[in-house]
């Protein structure tokens, strides 16, 4: 993170940047996997574990990303990232760098691997779709700061030059 | 609200309502084979899946390649080595303090006498082998020069040496600090005081250490310099009242008293309206004036101001640099004159450097509030401690004024013949309090302008100094000041000098005003 000599400019979500930080999240998820098939409930079955995988790994995606504002132990006295969650944080904002792209996909591909394994049922894809696109649609660069019928807006009284002195950047 | 527009948000967009409202189309047979179910599920279902891979694909071959986490080193690496270079010749420096803030600077300075004094400024200063009387200094008890306290200092620097070269968290505090910082908390009847080592610093460190963003501040707009710094450092929202005009800061109050209403009335949706940090339950209000104001020398009204207090709640920062050891009838400052109780007030910020004649500054109130500032006060946290034969003589000098009833008499009685005498001149006017040592003279009709204004007024006392035997100076405000009062002659008053030098000196000025101005 520092290999360039300057120190991390955002501690709330530099640490995603990291390709070790990849391969933990990418373990994690395996091993929170294997360990939902370990269970010896016979409900359990295949099929309805790769849903749950999908669908809590998408839940906690969802508080991580995009229900997380500002950060998150400090209570007052933090400007203008008090008012955007952590997606919105990560790399200033701009759009389609690396750490989005793997964040992104990511959920997409364990959503084609769940079809799979689910044989495609349709109970099991309506699930996992509706879970999907909660995670999915609020990383898209369309929805950067907007907050749909205002869930989890901040109101924020800081001068205009404040509020909107975020860096925005196309691809 | 920026839009940021991109076609490929269209796929998934697109594709999830109509799968959605077309899934029951889909085939329903749970025996068929893996093969079967690909092909045979619903092509609506088949479509959503490749749009997503798709939209993988898409990311994947997106021309962005951002891989650091760091865009300035990321920029630069890009760079060329001849890129480099060109940059590094083309780059200039920016000057530390802008031109046009020096320029100002010189254009204050140069209306300005050029003084250069032979000697002590005490009562009197020597300059250009002509001795004058002194009005220009904070020396309000004549301490400056006194033999005791250069006694003290004296040893003092034979017992500790000339600095304590730290912090006071960092080797830097020495007894006498402590036992200083003793003395002001009895001195001024609270449970603690804090020591700062430079006088403008203390209520410049005392705001933010308490003041955060989100927070209100209301101000009398003619605060001096130093508390407008620790507004500024504090990034709290400030809101300024005419000087001295309560009426305007309860109106004040009293607007933010039905908004706080209307927020707290308003119905909140638990779950979604999180973080409300400009919420009122969450926001601090503080209130900042003067005991005896620098910049008009008249003293803030206290009782009005605790009345408000009890109505509104806010908490009050007095910053007494000037009043103590001048004010109240044992130099306690504005909380003796007006007989409130110190409790009252929550933070009392004092100067050492103007009535005490060493210097620093210190901070006062309860434990509580006051231990804060060890760990919060900017000032108090990195600066090097104030030097022990400082802390000494002031230490001192707070011995020989404590329970000098006389003295501060005397410094009242010759402030009220000086304000009387003042009053007198002819197209000066006098608007500080008459029992105040620092007098401020303003034109009785201004020019229109600061500029001209003050131009008039230093003619006036570079007239005294060709002529008489007395210095005045005009008042010196930084450029940068938020309000800029208006130009005046800054007349400060010393308990030593006779009513005879005071009166020939009002004399001086009267004389140089008819001169200037032209007044029969």
């Amino acid at each position: 993170m520092f290999a360039e000599g300057a120190p991390s400019h955002n501690p709330n979500v530099d640490w995603l940047n990291t390709r070790g930080m990849w391969t933990l999240y990418v373990l994690m998820l395996l091993m929170f996997h294997l360990f939902l098939l370990s269970i010896p409930v016979d409900a359990l079955t295949v099929p309805v574990v790769w849903t749950l995988t999908n669908v809590l790994h998408n839940l906690f995606s969802l508080v991580l990303f995009h229900f997380t504002k500002g950060t998150p132990w400090l209570d007052t006295d933090q400007g203008r990232f008090r008012a955007l969650t952590f997606w919105e944080q990560i790399d200033d904002g701009i759009q389609y760098t690396t750490t989005k792209k793997f964040f992104t996909i990511l959920p997409i591909v364990v959503y084609l691997m769940t079809g799979f394994y689910t044989s495609y049922n349709n109970t099991h894809f309506i699930i996992n779709t509706i879970s999907l696109m909660t995670v999915l649609v609020p990383k898209l660069p369309f929805f950067h700061r907007l907050r749909l019928f205002g869930i989890n807006r901040t109101e924020m009284k800081l001068p205009r030059n404040q509020a909107d002195g975020m860096v925005e950047k196309g691809p | 609200m920026p839009m940021r527009f991109s076609r490929t948000i269209f796929i998934p967009l697109i594709a999830f309502p109509i799968l959605i409202a077309t899934h029951g189309f889909q085939n329903k047979n749970p025996e068929a084979s893996l093969v079967e179910h690909i092909v045979g599920t619903s092509w609506l279902h088949f479509l959503f899946e490749v749009s997503l891979t798709v939209y993988i694909v898409f990311l994947g071959v997106h021309g962005m390649r951002r891989t650091s986490a760091n865009p300035v080193a990321e920029s630069l690496n890009q760079l060329t080595a001849k890129e480099k270079e060109t940059m590094l010749k083309e780059w200039k420096p920016e000057p530390l303090v802008s031109t046009a803030f020096v320029k100002s600077v010189q254009r204050i300075e140069s209306l300005r006498p050029k003084i250069v004094c032979e000697g002590k400024v005490g009562k009197y200063v020597v300059s250009g082998g002509k001795k004058y009387l002194n009005l220009a200094s904070y020396n309000f008890l004549n301490l400056i020069g006194n033999t005791t306290l250069e006694e003290t200092a004296k040893a003092a620097i034979r017992k500790y040496g000339v600095g304590s070269c730290g912090p006071r968290g960092f080797y830097g505090t020495v007894d006498v600090h402590l036992e200083l910082e003793e003395k002001l908390a009895r001195f001024m009847g609270c449970e603690e005081a804090i020591l700062y080592s430079y006088g403008t610093a203390t209520i410049s460190s005392a705001i933010p250490a308490y003041s955060k963003r989100g927070d209100l501040i209301f101000v009398d707009e003619g605060a001096n310099y130093a508390i407008q710094q620790g507004l500024t450092v504090s990034r709290s929202n400030i809101k300024y009242f005419r000087h001295n005009d309560m009426d305007h800061l309860e109106s004040l109050l009293e607007d933010l008293h039905r908004q706080n209403q209307i927020a707290l009335n308003k119905p909140k949706r638990k779950f979604f309206d999180r973080d409300d940090v400009d919420h009122p339950s969450r926001r601090r209000v503080f209130v900042v004036v003067e005991g005896l104001y620098a910049n008009y020398g008249d003293l803030c009204p206290l009782p009005q101001l605790i009345a408000l207090k009890r109505k509104y709640k806010f908490r009050i920062f007095l910053d007494e640099t000037f009043s103590v050891g001048t004010v109240g009838g044992t130099g306690r400052g504005v909380t003796e004159h007006f007989n409130i109780p110190q409790a009252s007030i929550d933070l009392v910020t004092g100067s050492l450097e103007h009535a005490l004649g060493s210097t620093g500054g210190f901070c006062c109130g309860s434990s509580f509030v006051v231990d804060h500032q060890r760990l919060s006060g900017v000032g108090y946290c990195f600066s090097a401690s104030l030097p022990p034969l400082l802390a000494a003589s002031a230490s001192k000098a707070l011995d020989l004024i404590d329970k000098n009833t006389a003295l501060f008499e005397q410094l009242k009685t010759k402030s009220e013949l000086m304000h009387k005498s003042l009053s007198r001149i002819n197209g000066l006017t006098v608007g500080s309090w008459n029992g105040s040592p620092i007098q401020h003279l303003r034109l009785q009709k201004s020019t229109g302008s600061h500029q001209s204004d003050s131009e008039l007024l230093n003619a006036i006392t570079n007239k005294v100094l060709e002529s008489g035997k007395t210095l005045f100076l005009t008042s010196k405000y930084a450029p940068d000041e938020t309000i800029a009062p208006l130009p005046s002659i800054r007349v400060l008053v010393n308990a030593d000098m006779s009513q005879e030098e005071l009166i020939s000196a009002a004399d001086e000025l009267d004389q140089a005003v008819r001169n200037v101005l032209g007044h029969a």
